[in-house]
């Protein structure tokens, strides 16, 4: 198994149990925390769950990390519960926040653009039109099944390979390919609107 | 080869997916591509949409979340200590081991008797656990000199000699009171000998008064200022 770029500061936590948000385990966290977050946000599609599913996500770690054995690399680990994390909340606050695959999905977009970012450095209608944009192409990932979802999160939002998708969902490569395949399909029907009108522009 | 008009082949849709990911070499797939208008199609459509998922920006974890993670972090912990009171219960060989652990630890011997004794007379407990742990002072060689060359009639020209002597005498009270409560207590709470042990000193200033005797004077004349009024009127 290849070297693990966490290993020291995983040995150093299990060495000395972690008692709060500090030393190599608050050194794990900033290096986390962004992409923790982020898996969680694409996965539920809204700030506050994502904000729950990320702190359970610290939460499991923060328990578990003296059992953690390297038998995957640790970052694999983090995805794989934070992406559990994410289909766990996204399941309990769908009939909150999300819609159905049957419709709602004006009430999504609303939602997705709840999202605030600093727009003071770029101008008010490119602003508008990214948001809608980022707005549209999430409420696309939204309506996708979740073990679609977590592979279309991973791949295209966090970079993953093949290879590290197949670690952190514990899913062989073959199923990797066919649901990236099948996500692909849901997103052109999703997507094809969004596609003619930005590149055709 | 199409599976349904307008439909990508089936068996080059994943071929198709990793060109448009950036895998370039797939010589098999560029066959199909020159005879296949369809997958020309869709390998356009799936690099367009791939662009799409990759420019959205993935928003940085908000302030908020180090808060919460500390309070999940401390909600961890008092989950591990439950556990671990719990696995304590169930190694328990016998029920009335079962009941000790349940009951958690006892309290000390020593407390009851301590209760015993504030109960019984509060002044004293107080007085023996803390009076006598204060250090024991020698009185100046020349103590009784002086108090000799006190005349009875200076108490009222001077006041203050007579505050002193006043002092003095409290503090002598105090020394004697503190020393005899000392003698019966337990060891364990002391380390000064067992007997009672009287030390004389005299001190020039009621500001030199040892802490317990001006305490008590401040006590007994409602304020050391009040003390020196008094001592000023006669005491």
């Amino acid at each position: 198994m290849k070297s693990d770029p966490d290993r020291e500061l995983v040995e150093a936590c299990q060495a000395t149990a972690p008692t709060g948000l500090e030393g190599a385990f608050r050194r794990l966290y900033d290096q986390y925390k962004d992409r923790v977050y982020n898996v969680c946000y694409r996965i539920t599609g809204n700030g506050t769950d994502a904000l729950d599913a990320s702190q359970e996500t610290f939460g499991i770690l923060f328990r578990k990390i003296t059992e953690f054995r390297f038998e995957s690399k640790f970052s694999s680990w983090v995805y794989r519960i934070a992406v559990n994390a994410g289909i766990d909340h996204k399941r309990r606050s769908s009939a909150r926040w999300l819609p159905s695959l049957e419709g709602g999905s004006d009430q999504a977009r609303e939602m997705a653009r709840l999202d605030v970012r600093d727009e003071r450095t770029e101008p008010p209608l490119t602003a508008a039109t990214r948001h809608e944009l980022e707005a549209e192409i999430q409420c696309a990932i939204s309506r996708l099944s979740p073990k679609m979802r977590a592979i279309v999160v991973l791949r295209y939002v966090e970079n993953l390979s093949y290879e590290e998708i197949s670690e952190a969902l514990q899913i062989s490569l073959g199923t990797v390919k066919s649901r990236l395949s099948r996500a692909h399909e849901a997103l052109d029907r999703e997507l094809t609107p969004v596609l003619d009108r930005h590149f055709l522009r | 080869m199409s599976a349904q008009p307008g439909s990508p082949c089936a068996d080059f849709r994943a071929a198709i997916i990793a060109r448009a990911e950036g895998d370039v070499v797939d010589l098999a797939l560029d066959a199909h591509l020159e005879r296949c208008a369809v997958c020309r199609r869709e390998l356009v459509r799936t690099e367009q949409r791939i662009e799409l998922l990759r420019k959205i920006p993935g928003p940085g974890a908000p302030i908020a979340l180090d808060g919460l993670v500390v309070a999940a972090m401390q909600a961890g912990e008092r989950q591990q200590r439950a556990t671990r009171a719990v696995q304590s219960l169930s190694r328990a060989h016998t029920p009335e081991d079962l009941a000790r652990r349940l009951a958690g630890p006892k309290a000390p011997h020593v407390l009851e008797r301590l209760v015993r004794e504030d109960l019984a007379d509060p002044a004293k407990a107080l007085a023996s656990r803390y009076a006598g742990s204060l250090g024991r002072l020698r009185a100046p060689h020349d103590l009784d000199q002086r108090l000799r060359e006190l005349r009875p009639g200076s108490v009222q020209r001077h006041m203050p000699v007579a505050l002193v002597t006043a002092g003095v005498m409290l503090a002598l009270g105090a020394l004697i009171v503190a020393g005899i409560l000392n003698g019966p207590r337990n060891s364990a709470l002391s380390t000064t000998p067992a007997g009672p042990i009287l030390i004389v000193e005299r001190v020039d200033s009621v500001r030199d008064l040892d802490p317990l005797v001006g305490q008590i004077l401040s006590g007994v004349m409602g304020g050391l200022p009040d003390a020196q009024r008094i001592v000023g009127e006669g005491f």
